[in-house]
């Protein structure tokens, strides 16, 4: 249990780390790099704790989710463009994920 | 999102294949950073500074990651540039059964949707051609 908290973190860590170093690259502002290296650390040691139990393989498809999230997370947050492909394309993403947890 | 000078089937080869290399570098920096995570989750408590070693270089290689994110960044939509980063996946595949995990039918599929989801993203991308 502890270690799919550990992988929830690390994933929430990543996506939050990505969004603020995109955002920082938009507006520039000091603080927002900050946050992002911060969450980029943070997600290390968290990573290792999920990768402990849950194995290698299972972390790193998992965080297949981050490829998800953040980019549907630009979308909304910098105005990006999203096409059929695109969605397409994430849902493969999630299924892939899906699919791999099954075995 | 395309250059301002306006920038061509060269300017668009020129983009594409500085993606190709950053995310080739990413890539490259990501599954080492696995397998370093990998070997210190293996370590025993009582190699503390062995453990911490391996998590100083992960956060370096997390470092060299950032400095390539940002020119990444700088250059391309982060609808583009995150999910090419993913063909990552059958890389650490193999590194886990490197490493003697279990890899299942049900794994390889998982990491060949996962792939091709990757692919789809690339092909669908609504800008014609990223900035270089």
């Amino acid at each position: 249990m502890t270690a799919w908290i550990a992988l929830a973190a690390s994933l929430l860590c990543t996506i939050g780390a990505q969004l603020y170093f995109k955002a920082y690259h938009l507006q520039h502002r000091r603080a927002l790099l900050w946050m992002a290296l911060a969450l980029f650390t943070a997600a290390v040691p968290c990573t290792m704790f999920a990768v402990r139990d849950l194995g290698v393989a299972r972390v790193y498809v998992a965080a297949a989710l981050n490829y998800v999230a953040a980019p549907l997370l630009a979308i909304r947050l910098f105005g990006e463009r999203f096409g059929r492909l695109q969605v397409a394309g994430l849902a493969f993403i999630v299924a892939g994920v899906v699919v791999y947890n099954l075995a | 999102m395309n250059g301002s000078a306006g920038p061509g089937e060269p300017g668009k080869h020129r983009a594409t294949a500085l993606l190709v290399a950053f995310v080739a570098g990413n890539v490259s920096l990501q599954l080492l950073a696995a397998k370093l995570v990998k070997d210190a989750s293996a370590l025993p408590p009582s190699r503390p500074f062995a453990l911490a070693a391996l998590l100083g270089i992960v956060l370096a290689l997390a470092a060299a990651r950032f400095l390539v994110w940002g020119e990444m960044h700088k250059r391309y939509p982060l609808s583009l540039a995150y999910p090419a980063n993913a063909l990552f996946f059958p890389l650490v595949m193999a590194l886990a059964w490197f490493y003697g995990e279990t890899v299942t039918k049900a794994n390889i599929a998982g990491a060949a949707l996962v792939t091709f989801g990757v692919v789809l993203c690339l092909l669908g991308n609504p800008d014609e051609a990223p900035d270089p």
